[in-house]
């Protein structure tokens, strides 16, 4: 069973990098793991359809701003066709399921996000206190979804 | 009744720019200008930092081509140092640079104008995009996403990331190549030659349905700019400055870098964050040049690697001898470019002392002022510092690529403009093609913008008696 770890956001703005944090840690634990690959970027693109295409099982890691800070949330995700207006700098995550599909002809048979509530975007490559205190439960809920 | 058309902002480029059009009397273009409604300032914010942080400082002047920035900021810093660096070092800063040049190109020309050249420039503007492509054309939508992949996963091999790597440095690069990462891409290149190629026959079978497009893209005698070296083949780090004219003369080629300002000369017009460069020995307007793919390409007697040669031998069977004049071309010379790119990567991966673990010379600053040239993928990229006896910087100045063709893009703007839009009958095509002029060029404002004083940008739709009139304006 072929897990993806997709960690996005940007660590130069405080909070906005709590995926990419959670991310550079799991992509040490699992270093010599083959059968769990993880991606750490700053934002989701087209170029990542084809690794999702040859996954299982895709987990992607993100702030959700809609969220209390310190807050997480993992739900499922769904292909979703008609996902905005396309752009080249970022594609909506059930977007790119359905291209992983539609280009490469397979999508991971299970999809979810994990959602993280952030508590500041200062330019700063340090997360915020509340930030801190939620890595390690993000990274401890990643975990959990990885190895069941 | 006069009137003015507004495109804004410019869509499938890098950056945000807008476009205006100026209709006389009678509904006919008297002008058409691009400009570019970002300001950056890097060249300010980098004062007093010191100067072996620029690299890192200058890479983050943009996300899709940094590496442009990073390996000529880090020549200026060898400028500095007065180091010769090792050639490992300098040959693995070409292998990146070429990564860049790939995965830029494969985006510009998948990704921003592949919608025009696969579903056409006046196809419903809901499905022309890159998305439609992917509908239409899975193949080459996948090749280009391959090839994106291809030349970003280079710069993540050697670099260590994709998005600025703090990998290439004043006197070299940080760390020698792997034996594993080097097999890793030389395993890859086939596969990427072969989407290439392919790339490269759709592309040959569809151009002749532009026609039109090719003889009002910006298709005007201009000079052209890029570096050259020795023996005339394609050359992206190093080599003389070298200018031609339209008919192939040499007008200028100067081996002492840092010289440039006695050949290129820089105007800030009112309306417009990117500063004009234009060939000082023959003036603000008649110095218009081009730099870029097309550029390149008019430059040279051969690519330099096998099937990037007999690409280009085809390229002058079928579209002529001498400078290509029509900035249509710009895409064709991409793909030879990418090819060349994956085919002389594998050459110098090939070479033994690629692994060698002496890449980076050592010093304290020997010089107080430096330059450093590059070809970025949108063309010749100059970086300029000055720094104090403490080795922080005092003044920078930096040439960018899409600032070397302004003058050519507003040109070429009115160019299209007065081709395609009459009248009071605007369609949807004909500013799509006004746009698409400005894509062939494969601009990067976010790298390019710069300002000298203010930019009282006010955009006004009026007649000739004052009246506001119609806007034609895309969201």
């Amino acid at each position: 069973m072929r897990v993806l770890v997709i960690g996005y956001g940007n660590p130069l703005r405080q909070d906005d990098g709590l995926g990419w944090h959670v991310a550079e840690r799991l992509a040490v634990r699992h270093a010599h793991q083959h059968d769990v690959q993880v991606e750490v970027c700053h934002q989701l693109t087209p170029e990542l359809a084809e690794p999702i295409s040859r996954a299982d099982r895709l987990l992607l890691i993100d702030v959700d701003i809609h969220l209390e800070p310190g807050a997480l949330a993992l739900t499922p995700l769904q292909p979703s066709p008609s996902a905005g207006q396309p752009s080249t700098h970022h594609v909506d995550a059930g977007w790119l399921l359905v291209l992983a599909e539609r280009l490469f002809g397979r999508r991971p048979a299970e999809a979810a996000t994990l959602r993280l509530g952030p508590d500041g975007f200062d330019h700063s490559e340090t997360l915020s206190a509340t930030g801190q205190r939620l890595l390690p439960a993000a990274l401890a809920q990643a975990e959990v979804w990885i190895t069941r | 009744m006069t009137k003015t058309i507004l495109i804004d902002p410019v869509t499938r480029i890098e950056g945000h720019s807008k476009i205006t059009i100026h209709l006389d009397e009678q509904g006919e273009v008297a002008d058409a200008r691009f400009h570019v409604t970002q300001f950056r300032g890097f060249e300010k914010l980098s004062q007093g930092r010191p100067f072996d942080e620029m690299p890192a400082l200058m890479a983050r002047i943009c996300g899709i081509c940094p590496v442009s920035h990073l390996v000529a900021s880090a020549k200026t810093c060898d400028a500095l140092l007065g180091v010769r660096i090792p050639k490992a070092g300098a040959d693995l800063r070409r292998i990146i640079n070429l990564a860049q040049i790939i995965q830029s190109h494969a985006l510009s020309f998948f990704h921003l104008s592949s919608p025009d050249l696969l579903l056409g420039m006046d196809a419903d503007p809901a499905k022309r995009h890159v998305f439609g492509v992917y509908e239409e054309n899975p193949q080459l939508a996948r090749d280009g996403i391959r090839l994106r992949r291809f030349g970003q996963e280079v710069i993540e091999r050697l670099g260590g990331k994709r998005i600025h790597p703090g990998w290439i440095v004043p006197g070299g690069v940080a760390q020698p190549l792997s034996v594993e990462n080097r097999d890793q891409i030389l395993r890859e290149i086939p596969e990427a030659l072969e989407m290439i190629l392919r790339t490269l026959e759709w592309y040959k079978a569809s151009f002749a349905a532009f026609k039109a497009e090719i003889d009002t893209f910006a298709n005007f005698p201009s000079l052209f700019m890029a570096l050259a070296n020795a023996e005339d083949t394609l050359e992206h780090y190093d080599g003389s400055l070298r200018f031609i004219d339209a008919d192939g003369k040499l007008l200028a080629n100067e081996p002492q870098i840092e010289r440039y300002g006695e050949l290129i000369g820089e105007y800030v017009e009112p309306d417009s964050y990117l500063k004009s460069a234009y060939f000082k020995p023959l003036g603000y307007a008649q110095g218009m040049y081009r730099v870029g793919p097309l550029a390149r390409l008019n430059m040279v007697k051969r690519a330099g690697t096998p099937k990037a040669d007999a690409a280009l031998a085809e390229y002058r069977s079928l579209l002529g001898e001498g400078p290509l004049l029509s900035s249509f071309h710009y895409h064709y010379a991409r793909l030879i470019e990418i090819l060349y790119g994956i085919e002389k990567t594998e050459q110098l991966l090939t070479q033994p002392e690629i692994l060698s673990k002496h890449v980076r010379a050592y010093a304290k600053p020997n010089a107080f002022e430096g330059v450093g040239m590059s070809e970025a993928p949108r063309g010749t990229l100059l970086h300029h510092y000055k720094i104090d006896e403490n080795g922080l910087i005092q003044w920078a100045n930096l040439v960018i690529a899409t600032g070397n063709n302004n003058l050519a893009m507003n040109a070429g703007v009115k160019q299209v403009a007065q081709a395609f839009v009459k009248g009071d009958k605007i369609s949807d095509g004909a500013l799509n093609r006004v746009e698409a002029v400005i894509r062939s060029y494969d601009p990067c404002l976010s790298c390019s913008t710069h300002a000298l004083g203010q930019m009282p940008l006010v955009l006004e739709l009026h007649g000739a008696d004052g009246d506001t009139l119609d806007v034609v304006q895309r969201a």
